[in-house]
């Protein structure tokens, strides 16, 4: 809808927190993306409560992530986890950014570097065992993808949360997600 | 470019798979659902419009 007030025209963050030792070992190659830009790191730094919402139109992330990276192979994911624990650097993984339950906010006394790892290049169905009702999907798939690219198939996930239209199988999983056809097939714990 | 700090400094993006975009390009920053689709007002406010096209009625006054 259109509001009596319109949200403000963009938001000033902290710079961000840098660790050298970290950014030099990661280096650039290892990754299928390395951003620093400002609304990339906002968008990586809330979910969808009213809260998060009113303060991306109203205020101002205290403490948003310092950087976003992209995997995009699993070897990228396991070297990500072997530097940070090296290096003391704080991971937080992102998948569609739609929960409501405060899971990408981060504490404003938080001193390590932040890096968040968005899944989006990650979303690939790797095999569908239709026969065992068994499927490999990496975790970066978005709901209406997911559910597109299985229809060949003949098979469907049986999980359909109300955001599922920007929502991710690896989102669904790390919040214990719970959709509609739950009744019938369990929330995602029940699935995966 | 950012800086490091001690006179050190990386650019501020590396893409090695551009194409692919990043979910800032279609997303509405400061809210919720795609940056090109919500609903407008008539000046009269007696109709809604749905912006964009990537839903059934966009583009299209409903009473």
């Amino acid at each position: 809808m259109q509001y009596e007030e319109d949200a403000q025209a963009d938001m000033e963050i902290a710079a961000p927190v840098i660790n050298y030792d970290f950014i030099e070992e990661l280096g650039d190659a290892h990754l299928s993306r390395r951003s620093f830009l400002k609304w990339e790191r906002i968008m990586h730094s809330h979910g969808a409560t009213f809260q998060e919402i009113d303060t991306l139109r109203n205020g101002t992330i205290e403490r948003p992530v310092d950087m976003v990276v992209y995997p995009n192979s699993t070897e990228h994911c396991e070297r990500l986890v072997t530097l940070a624990v090296k290096h003391n650097v704080m991971l937080v993984c992102y998948g569609g950014g739609t929960n409501v339950t405060q899971s990408l906010m981060i504490y404003p006394s938080e001193k390590r570097m932040v890096v968040s790892v968005d899944m989006a290049r990650m979303n690939a169905i790797k095999w569908v065992d239709k026969e065992n009702g068994l499927a490999c999907v990496q975790t970066g798939i978005m709901g209406q993808d997911l559910e597109r690219d299985l229809t060949p198939y003949g098979v469907i996930s049986g999980h359909e949360p109300d955001s599922a239209e920007f929502s991710t199988l690896g989102g669904w999983i790390s919040t214990r997600a719970s959709g509609m056809k739950k009744n019938t097939y369990g929330n995602i714990e029940d699935i995966v | 470019m950012t800086d490091l700090g001690e006179g050190k400094s990386v650019p501020e993006i590396v893409d090695h798979h551009h194409s692919r975009g990043i979910k800032l390009d279609y997303f509405n920053k400061q809210g919720w659902g795609y940056a090109d689709s919500g609903f407008i007002s008539t000046k009269d406010k007696q109709n809604v419009q749905i912006a964009g096209n990537r839903y059934m009625y966009g583009g299209e006054t409903l009473p």
